[in-house]
């Protein structure tokens, strides 16, 4: 059976799938880095801007298809 | 006037937007939906002709950017006296003193899902307001709810804590769900007053109603030092407290508690930074070089030519 076709939007999830990412590999997520760790310009060391650590979950299933 | 005290200044510069539930009396309220011209939602036969009925009866003024915010608006106008309400008044006082000028206002109307033929509206992309601004100096933004908004109708989401994060308008659009964000729903007369840099969205309505939010940006022409009550600023604010091994007395409204509390969403390290940066924005608040919470600028700045 085809999965059931969603639609998402910016806002439309008050609650956070995993409590934390270690919740998450505990149920079998695989997690993959995606950030590298950069260097802090000088003069800039301060600087806040974009989320900081980006990273992929995934997880294999079976298709029975 | 009420002019603002010095913990909803902290929390301002700490969490970047204050909101006032109710503040607006309802008679005021029911003139700003008269004057733009709201009506039944059986009698809009489309968002164009409506925008344009409400353009047409002009209450909200075609006015060039940068007029005095003083000779904005006609006295007796709802906008006009809704900003005189003293609590409002105060606020934006406190904020960006006296004299601010307007850069522009937008009356947002939001519409139902009936309104739309083909594709239904998604909410908008979280953004923040025009573009990189790595000012000390901060414009603020009035978001004023004259109804009632339910959760169905799709209120301003926000994240508290942005506004000091250095971003170029829609690229944070890839954020979809934050950790701690924030929807309006607020009954009617609710002002929420935004630090311009705040990351924010409008939703989608999904209710059987018109929405609406009167935006207004607003710009100081003064260095904002000091603008508030400072009255009840503690003897002990410019004094460090005990740090990490703190005992069992510390405060949650001590004004470094405000500005050292973290957001759901702030990474654990990037909290820190976060500090900072609200401690050198009090800094200019205060025009006080020496204040310091919790030590984490005076650490940094112990050191020898």
């Amino acid at each position: 059976m085809a999965p059931a076709k969603t639609s998402h939007m910016s806002g439309d999830q008050a609650e956070v799938p995993y409590k934390t990412g270690l919740h998450a590999l505990r149920d079998g997520w695989r997690l993959i880095q995606a950030s590298p760790l950069v260097t802090h310009e000088q003069g800039s060391e301060f600087q806040t801007d974009y989320l900081k650590y980006e990273f992929f979950f995934e997880k294999l299933v079976e298709d029975d298809s | 006037m009420t002019l603002l005290n010095s913990n909803q200044m902290a929390t301002f510069a700490a969490r970047g937007f204050l909101r006032f539930d109710g503040v607006v009396p309802e008679e005021i309220n029911q003139q700003f939906l008269a004057e733009l011209g709201d009506v039944p939602e059986g009698d809009v036969t489309s968002p164009e002709a409506h925008y344009g009925h409400v353009m047409q009866l002009g209450s909200v003024p075609v006015v060039p950017a940068g007029i005095s915010l003083a000779n904005a608006y006609p006295a007796e106008s709802a906008i006009s006296q809704l900003l005189a309400v003293p609590v409002v008044a105060g606020a934006v006082e406190s904020l960006v003193g006296s004299k601010p000028v307007l850069d522009h206002h937008f009356l947002h109307i939001t519409f139902p899902l009936t309104y739309y033929d083909r594709e239904a509206p998604v909410a908008q992309h979280t953004h923040q307001d025009s573009t990189i601004d790595p000012r000390r100096a901060f414009d603020i933004q009035l978001m004023y709810f004259p109804h009632e908004v339910t959760a169905e109708m799709g209120g301003t989401r926000f994240i508290p804590g942005s506004h000091l994060r250095r971003v170029s308008e829609a690229s944070i659009g890839r954020y979809q769900n934050i950790l701690g964000q924030q929807h309006v729903v607020c009954p009617a007369g609710t002002l929420l007053i935004m630090h311009m840099g705040i990351w924010h969205g409008g939703g989608a309505n999904r209710s059987d109603k018109l929405r609406y939010m009167f935006k207004i940006r607003l710009c100081p022409t003064e260095k904002q030092v000091r603008l508030w009550d400072l009255s009840d600023l503690p003897d002990d604010h410019l004094q460090q407290r005990p740090i990490f091994w703190v005992g069992n007395e510390r405060t949650t409204d001590h004004i470094h508690s405000i500005l050292t509390e973290s957001e759901p969403w702030f990474e654990f390290d990037t909290s820190r930074l976060e500090y900072i940066n609200r401690i050198k924005f009090w800094r200019y608040l205060l025009d006080d070089e020496s204040f310091d919470a919790d030590y984490w600028l005076t650490r940094l700045e112990n050191d020898f030519e």
